[in-house]
């Protein structure tokens, strides 16, 4: 009962904290809160179809991707103002992720050969978009900056801010829905072992399918949010695995299926990676070297994620209590 | 309740089940015995739709169950568990057991209540906060013969329950099959152990390199000269 | 489209696929018996490539000839890492091992670049420009040369793991590795053995196409898409699917740079990809 209310605390506070953040901080803090939790956000989305259903998906960044290409192209073509668009963005998020789920789930496609398909998937979607010259093919498109409510775009970081922290509060509360829902339970049991699940009357396909598909959707959701805050998108940034593994990277560090697990790691991660590109950047591919070590050590460390870990640590400690 | 005609199945060059006819009676015990790779666990894995033989029909209660996925076959009413227990390690005794309820009830609290009954049917309600993976081989095979009960079958496939438990555990999951059984589950089990069939099975098949050699009564199996042939020679358990 | 355009690709197609085929034998050969995907694979070929030119441009050593150094050295690397690195993780979930091998890729492909320069770089072999005219068929010395080490090195890897004690222990690994334990074979030893192997190949392969191919810190991401192409068409694990899916995916590239616009060539060897692991994903060798 103790751990359960000083966590509640902490995520009070947290919350707390970063509600009025822009009271206090500069455009840079806020600059890296915004990243810290737009990849937090992606990895939790992420974390539908890879912490809970244990789908592990390298090519994520294809969903963001679609997202971003969509509302961008709607808006620079016909002037669709990006809040619409990025329900656009949405639905092409829907439409690949069914793609993508149906093609690996139909053909059952699953551990390594799951992994590979994906950046398959990833690598074809980055030939294709460097050569369709409608988006830009190799030289992106830019969105020329005019503030406006209906444009998504403003001066300073403010309303950045607050659109990601909406969508951050957003995912935490669909995690935590999906973890207690039947649909959560599931997806957690097709994880542990999909063979038993559809013997105990799961139809497994469907709800990897599903799972995907919630995934992709509320990845490309923030497609749209991902351009307008940048202003270029490119397929050198958007479609590449390393984008991909990013985004898995942050749920990784602070726990796969669990629902503060990403947000957590975000935090933790996000920041050491803009710390070491910021100063170890100058040093060409210092910075990547120490981001590998960096990965070799989490992943040997903490190979649950940070909150995983924990929860497990005061789960043998409470164990050890009652023995004594 | 379950017929089976003329089932083969054959994986590149070595036929596992060749010509295989079996009737599974509603509401009794049925027992499929032989010796190690006999095709037991391939004839549970095609009654339960993992594998797809090249000939011959599987009927549950008139339906086809050839071509059906696994899932579909639970629905209509076919639970099993399996001779490696695959439990979810990571889930608790009482969300293992949910999922299985999940078959029959869209409804969580529903579902909630029906594991609750089956936890205590099973003496493991004092462990149902445990993560699966902590328990013993004894409770996990418990809890993966409740998580199958909870999905409301009629028909029950039990791969070898007994392997790997003690004489004292043995008992209390006989006892507990025997329950079960009385109950109204029709039973169909697959044992390695001979007197653990002979005690509890109303009839028994035997099998042989995928061939039926023998097939009656615990007293006309026990006396036929083909079964005890087969038998010599594999490690006869008398537990 | 003449025969002469033809013969042409198939030639240039087969001579890239014998390099193609060794950098995959290395990756199956890893996964054959670790059972994990490689994405360090790339990196190895960066280092082999490095250290290739730096043998030549300070010490004037041929690249051909620097196999000497780079296969024992990269050997050693590999071996390195994976003692540190993978075999503390062996027995954790497969998508753990794939991390591992991405940061550790992280690291080799970028120490290069940090420690010297990460600007591209070319060599120049005094017979770079040289060529050889087989009917109507142009083939330039360095790339005949590559292909004709990188066989040699296969056949050679293949009569190791063939014929030596070490080699059994890891064909035995390979197939059954509860079994190899049983009789007694150290199979954490053999794992940074066969992981050693792998980066050696991959390293030498590295110097086999500095004759002829930039240098640079990522030039090992193309290869490593390749190599799992390569590796998942000719059946994970299995040593003569990799070598024959290496000539295949090298003609098929080669081929479909003669039909498709330049751009689009990785299409070619990305749809079989696709195709290969929704049709058929137990590859060439596998069983259906």
């Amino acid at each position: 009962m103790k751990s359960v209310s000083f966590s509640k605390i902490i995520i009070l506070a947290s919350f707390l904290i970063l509600l009025f953040l822009p009271l206090y901080a500069g455009s840079y803090i806020l600059h890296v809160v915004i990243i810290i939790l737009f990849f937090g956000y992606l990895g939790s989305c992420w974390n539908i179809v890879a912490g809970y259903a244990g789908q592990i998906s390298l090519g994520h960044a294809i969903f963001l991707g679609a997202g971003a290409y969509t509302s961008t192209v709607f808006f620079l073509k016909i002037g669709l103002s990006p809040w619409i668009g990025m329900w656009a963005g949405g639905v092409s998020g829907i439409l690949l992720g069914l793609f993508v789920g149906y093609l690996t789930f139909r053909y059952g496609l699953k551990g390594h050969y799951f992994i590979l398909a994906t950046m398959a998937f990833g690598a074809i979607t980055k030939v294709i978009a460097l050569n369709i010259d409608q988006i830009g093919a190799a030289q992106g498109l830019i969105i020329p900056f005019k503030a406006s409510f209906s444009n998504f775009q403003f001066v300073g970081k403010i309303h950045y801010y607050y659109f990601m922290l909406f969508m951050v509060i957003g995912i935490i509360l669909v995690c935590a829905v999906i973890e207690k829902s039947r649909f959560g339970q599931i997806l957690m049991a097709i994880r542990e072992d999909e063979e038993a699940a559809e013997s105990l009357g799961v139809n497994t396909f469907r709800y990897k399918l599903m799972a995907m598909v919630v995934s992709s959707f509320l990845t490309s959701l923030v497609g749209t949010f991902y351009a307008f805050y940048i202003g270029y998108i490119h397929p050198d940034t958007l479609f590449t695995p390393f984008l991909s593994i990013q985004i898995t990277l942050i749920p990784i560090t602070g726990g796969m299926g669990s629902v503060f697990g990403p947000i957590v790691g975000s935090f933790i991660l996000s920041p050491i990676s803009e710390i070491t590109r910021g100063f170890l950047g100058k040093f060409s591919g210092l910075h990547l070297m120490v981001w590998g070590v960096i990965i070799m050590f989490i992943v040997i460390l903490i190979p649950k994620g940070i909150i995983v870990e924990l929860q497990d640590y005061f789960h043998k400690a409470q164990r050890k209590k009652l023995k004594e | 309740m379950l017929l089976v005609r003329n089932l083969t199945m054959a994986f590149k060059g070595l036929t596992a089940i060749s010509n295989l006819d079996l009737d599974v009676r509603a509401g009794k015990i049925f027992g499929l015995i032989g010796p190690n790779g006999a095709g037991k666990t391939t004839l549970f894995n095609l009654i339960t739709g993992f594998l797809t033989p090249q000939k011959g029909q599987i009927l549950f209660n008139g339906h086809n169950l050839i071509g059906l996925k696994p899932h579909e076959i639970c629905r209509l009413g076919i639970a099993r568990t399996f001779q490696i227990v695959k439990v979810f390690p990571q889930l608790s005794v009482y969300r293992n057991i949910m999922i299985g309820s999940f078959n029959r009830h869209k409804d969580i609290k529903q579902s909630q209540e029906i594991s609750e009954l089956i936890l205590d049917l099973v003496h493991l309600t004092d462990k149902k906060e445990q993560a699966a993976s902590a328990l013993t081989i004894a409770d996990r095979k418990r809890l993966e013969l409740a998580r199958a009960l909870a999905t409301e079958p009629v028909l029950l496939l039990l791969d070898e329950t007994m392997a790997g438990l003690n004489p004292t555990e043995g008992e209390k999951m006989l006892s507990m099959v025997k329950e079960i059984n009385g109950r109204g589950i029709t039973i169909f089990m697959i044992e390695h152990v001979m007197n653990i069939i002979m005690s509890v099975c109303h009839h028994i098949l035997v099998l042989n390199y995928g061939e039926k050699i023998a097939e009656g009564s615990p007293t006309e199996i026990s006396k036929d000269k083909k079964v005890i042939e087969a038998y010599l020679g594999e490690e006869f358990s008398i537990a | 489209m003449s025969s002469e355009v033809i013969l042409q690709g198939i030639a240039s197609g087969l001579l890239i696929g014998g390099v193609y085929a060794l950098i995959a034998i290395g990756l199956t050969l890893v996964y054959g018996v670790l059972h994990i995907i490689n994405f360090a694979h790339g990196a190895f070929l960066v280092v082999g490539m490095y250290i290739s030119y730096f043998l030549f441009t300070y010490l004037g050593i041929d690249p051909y000839l620097s196999i000497i150094v780079i296969i024992p050295a990269l050997f050693i690397i590999g071996a390195l890492a994976q003692k540190i690195v993978i075999n503390p993780l062996i027995d954790t979930p497969p998508h753990i091992c794939v991390f591992v091998t991405i940061g550790l890729g992280y690291f080799l492909e970028n120490f290069f670049s940090f420690a010297y320069s990460p600007e591209y770089k070319n060599i120049q072999v005094s017979y770079a420009h040289s060529i050889i005219s087989l009917y109507e068929v142009t083939i330039s010395v360095t790339r005949l040369m590559t292909f004709g080490l990188a066989i040699l090195l296969t056949l050679f890897l293949y009569l190791f793991l063939k014929k030596t004690d070490t080699g059994k222990a890891i064909r035995a690994c390979a197939q059954e590795r509860d079994a190899a334990l049983l009789m007694g074979i150290d199979t954490k030893r053999i794992y940074v053995i066969t992981y050693g192997i792998g980066a050696a190949c991959v390293g030498a392969a590295g110097a086999f196409i500095l004759p002829f191919f930039y240098l640079g810190p990522y030039v090992g991401h193309t290869f490593l898409l390749i190599a799992f192409i390569v590796v998942v068409f000719g059946s994970m694990g299995n040593f003569w699917g990799a070598f024959l899916a290496g000539l295949i995916i090298g003609l098929g590239e080669a081929m479909g740079e003669i039909i498709l616009p330049s751009a689009m060539k990785e299409l070619v060897s990305l749809s079989i990809f696709i195709i290969v692991l929704f049709f058929r994903p137990q590859g060439l060798m596998g069983k259906s």
